[in-house]
């Protein structure tokens, strides 16, 4: 020990944080030596002044009186613990009244008295059975190799997609925290490491390679398509999992067309709404003829229209006009024109807001009553310009068992005003907000339920035997079954809405 | 323990009653919490907005989920310090990004309105910003956990390990450290730093 203590030791003994050893050698020089003894006051003092400033601090601070008990009791009834009052109740009553019968009555009945006692035992290990937790009642983040862990990488700093990530997040962790309620997976309670994979391909090379570092073999993120490719051949390059919320092919392909092992897309392809929308409308909407008005500038909508116009066709319809437009103009009476003389039964749309309204607005101006078609970027539309058609979306809010996701969603973690309002009050003007809240938050909770229910259906975590699960079965999703293909695409029904009358209205699940 | 920090003794029948499913349990345990996980997710996060909505849910997740708190690995306090710790850092982590709305993001020009203070908060905001209140926001989020917990809450190093998930040892670097990085952060106006 030199001649005087050190910075570390004054600092360790005055919080405690030495041990026996070096806290007797610390008595020791400090019963001989007044210079340290001073400066031991000193680190006192400035300790003591801390504790008060922070106690002071926060002696202060109160919530504010909406926060009440009130607020989240109609949590804890939907938890079930109410109900699970009132059936103990229940189960106490009948007990009581059933004993004081058996008494009135025959002593000699025994075995009433045994089966009741059986009864009431039975009942109370369901509610046991149905509150059983999951082994870990731990809320810490710390790893544990009894977890079964899943990195999730999303962009969540990173605009202008943070808000979609921020809702495929709350989607994930809803989905782990149900699971753990229900027991996890394979036993183990489930685990989420969070990453922000910035948005860019160096972004996610740098976390997959963190991910890589903590031993993460399984995977769900994505959004931004760089970021997504990059994370995707950093995991085949391991024996790993990864399920993208991203449909773009080379997320699940690599430059040659070919799957990339291990990686699947629980996003459809694109051009699926064109494939569902033209094959719905030719099986149940009969129409003979159609005409497709894009968006030349847009390969969405350019991919859209081709796969639409193929579809139609293939299924015996005559495509009479296909004509492209180069970005959002005022004026599409140019472009309708030929749609007009032909006279379409249907006209598909495969465009963005405010173009499909004006569009639409337009066309009817000029005598155009073709059943309008449309895909998901109309859940933003105006219904009563559009007056009459028809479009498939991922999902929507219209849909009762969506709007009780997204319930369950804002049970777990608040959501925004505008979709906290839709929620409460159902006004339509949030209507569409509140849908593409729900598709990413969809997206975040399909991709955890599939991913577990295939280690489930393997009955390890053995890596290869996941990915062939993945491949080899169908899943459930929120809205319905959902499939894999060869490369890993993501194959689902879509949902159908009508447009009639000015209001959007739910019809069904469709498969494309 | 300082005050309001330390279980009555009636904690544990409330939990018992809350766990056989009694409300009255439940709403007693919420209030005789309510300020004390306020106030430690308002110093981790530093804004009564943000604290208000991570102090709620984590009441609502420890009442939800009381039959998984074993009062065998330690109290309740320790218990609920850990949920609230845990919903702190996952607002830290969603906080890195500003908020934008998912129409705007689809070029549809909404914006969400932000939720103002009200005047009597906003007073005790700018009240509880002293010298050193500052010096321990500037800290490092692990850091500020560390100080929080030990000086504000006055748990043992070894409950503090339970709450943050790190070994003991670990729990008791982080609060040296903290402590002087804070004297390091005072030194200007503090005569005790050491030459």
């Amino acid at each position: 020990m030199s001649s005087h203590l050190s910075d570390e030791q004054l600092v360790g003994y005055v919080h405690q944080a030495l041990n026996h050893v070096q806290q007797n050698a610390v008595d020791r020089h400090l019963a001989t030596c007044s210079r340290c003894r001073a400066h031991l006051a000193d680190y006192r003092a400035l300790k003591q002044r801390i504790e008060h400033s922070v106690l002071d601090s926060l002696r202060g601070a109160r919530p504010s009186p909406q926060m009440t008990f009130a607020v989240i009791a109609p949590r804890l009834k939907r938890s079930g613990r109410f109900k699970m009052m009132a059936r103990q109740s229940r189960q106490l009553l009948s007990g009581v009244v059933a004993l004081a019968a058996l008494i009135v009555l025959v002593l000699g009945m025994r075995f009433i008295l045994k089966d009741m006692l059986n009864d009431l035992d039975a009942g109370g290990e369901q509610t046991d059975q149905v509150h059983t937790e999951p082994p870990s009642p731990s809320p810490s983040p710390s790893p544990s190799p009894s977890t079964f862990r899943i990195a999730l990488i999303l962009p969540t700093g990173s605009l202008p997609v943070s808000e979609a990530a921020l809702a495929a997040q709350q989607g994930a962790l809803l989905a782990v925290e149900q699971r753990n309620d229900a027991g996890g997976v394979l036993g183990l309670p489930v685990e989420v490491v969070n990453f922000d994979s910035k948005c860019s391909a160096e972004g996610g090379r740098q976390v997959a390679g963190e991910a890589q570092e903590e031993d993460l073999l399984f995977y769900v993120g994505g959004l931004c398509a760089s970021g997504a490719v990059v994370v995707a051949e950093e995991i085949t390059a391991e024996m790993s999992v990864f399920l993208a919320l991203n449909a773009h092919p080379l997320v699940t392909t690599d430059d040659n067309g070919r799957h990339r092992r291990g990686v699947y897309s629980i996003a459809f392809p694109e051009t699926l709404p064109a494939k569902a929308m033209a094959r719905y409308a030719r099986e149940q909407l009969r129409p003979q003829t159609a005409a497709i008005l894009y968006d030349g500038n847009s390969s969405s909508s350019t991919n859209l229209a081709n796969e639409f116009s193929q579809v139609f066709a293939g299924e015996g319809g005559e495509i009479v006009e296909m004509i492209a437009y180069s970005g959002p103009a005022e004026d599409y009476a140019a472009y309708l024109a030929p749609v007009a003389v032909a006279s379409p039964d249907v006209l598909f749309l495969p465009t963005y807001e405010p173009q499909i309204s004006d569009v639409a607005a337009q066309a009817r101006q000029m005598g155009i009553e073709a059943v309008l078609l449309g895909w998901d970027g109309w859940i933003h539309v105006d219904g009563q310009v559009v007056r009459s058609g028809y479009y498939c979306t991922a999902l929507t809010t219209l849909d009762p068992q969506v709007r009780a996701f997204l319930e369950d969603c804002a049970e777990f973690a608040p959501l925004g005003h505008e979709v906290q309002t839709f929620l409460e009050t159902g006004d339509a003007r949030f209507r569409s907000q509140s849908t593409v809240f729900a598709n990413f938050a969809a997206l975040g909770y399909d991709a955890i339920q599939v991913l577990l229910d295939a280690v489930e259906q393997a009955g390890t975590t053995d890596v290869a035997s996941v990915q062939q699960v993945l491949l080899d079965s169908t899943f459930q999703s929120l809205t319905g079954p959902i499939d894999f293909d060869q490369s890993g695409q993501a194959y689902r029904d879509l949902a159908l809405v009508e447009i009639k009358d000015g209001e959007h209205r739910f019809i069904a699940y469709i498969s494309p | 323990m300082p005050s309001g920090v330390a279980d009555k003794p009636d904690i544990d029948l409330l939990i018992r009653r809350w766990q056989a499913g009694d409300e009255r349990a439940a709403e007693a345990l919420y209030d005789h919490h309510r300020d004390l996980v306020f106030r430690l997710a308002y110093g981790l996060l530093g804004e009564p907005a943000d604290a208000e909505e991570v102090a709620q849910d984590a009441l609502a997740y420890a009442l939800t989920r009381i039959a998984r708190y074993d009062p065998q690995r330690g109290s309740f306090v320790t218990w609920l310090h850990a949920i609230t710790v845990s919903r702190c850092r996952d607002r830290q982590r969603r906080r890195r990004s500003p908020s934008l709305s998912l129409t705007a993001w689809l070029q549809r020009g909404h914006c969400l309105p932000d939720p103002a203070l009200d005047a009597e908060r906003h007073m005790i905001l700018q009240e509880t910003r002293s010298d050193v209140w500052n010096a321990v926001q500037a800290l490092s989020p692990l850091l500020r956990e560390a100080i929080l917990l030990r000086y504000w809450a006055g748990h043992t190093y070894r409950e503090m390990a339970e709450i943050l998930g790190c070994p003991l040892r670990t729990a008791q670097s982080r609060v040296r450290l903290a402590y002087q990085r804070l004297r390091a952060a005072l030194a200007p106006a503090d005569s005790t730093n050491r030459e």
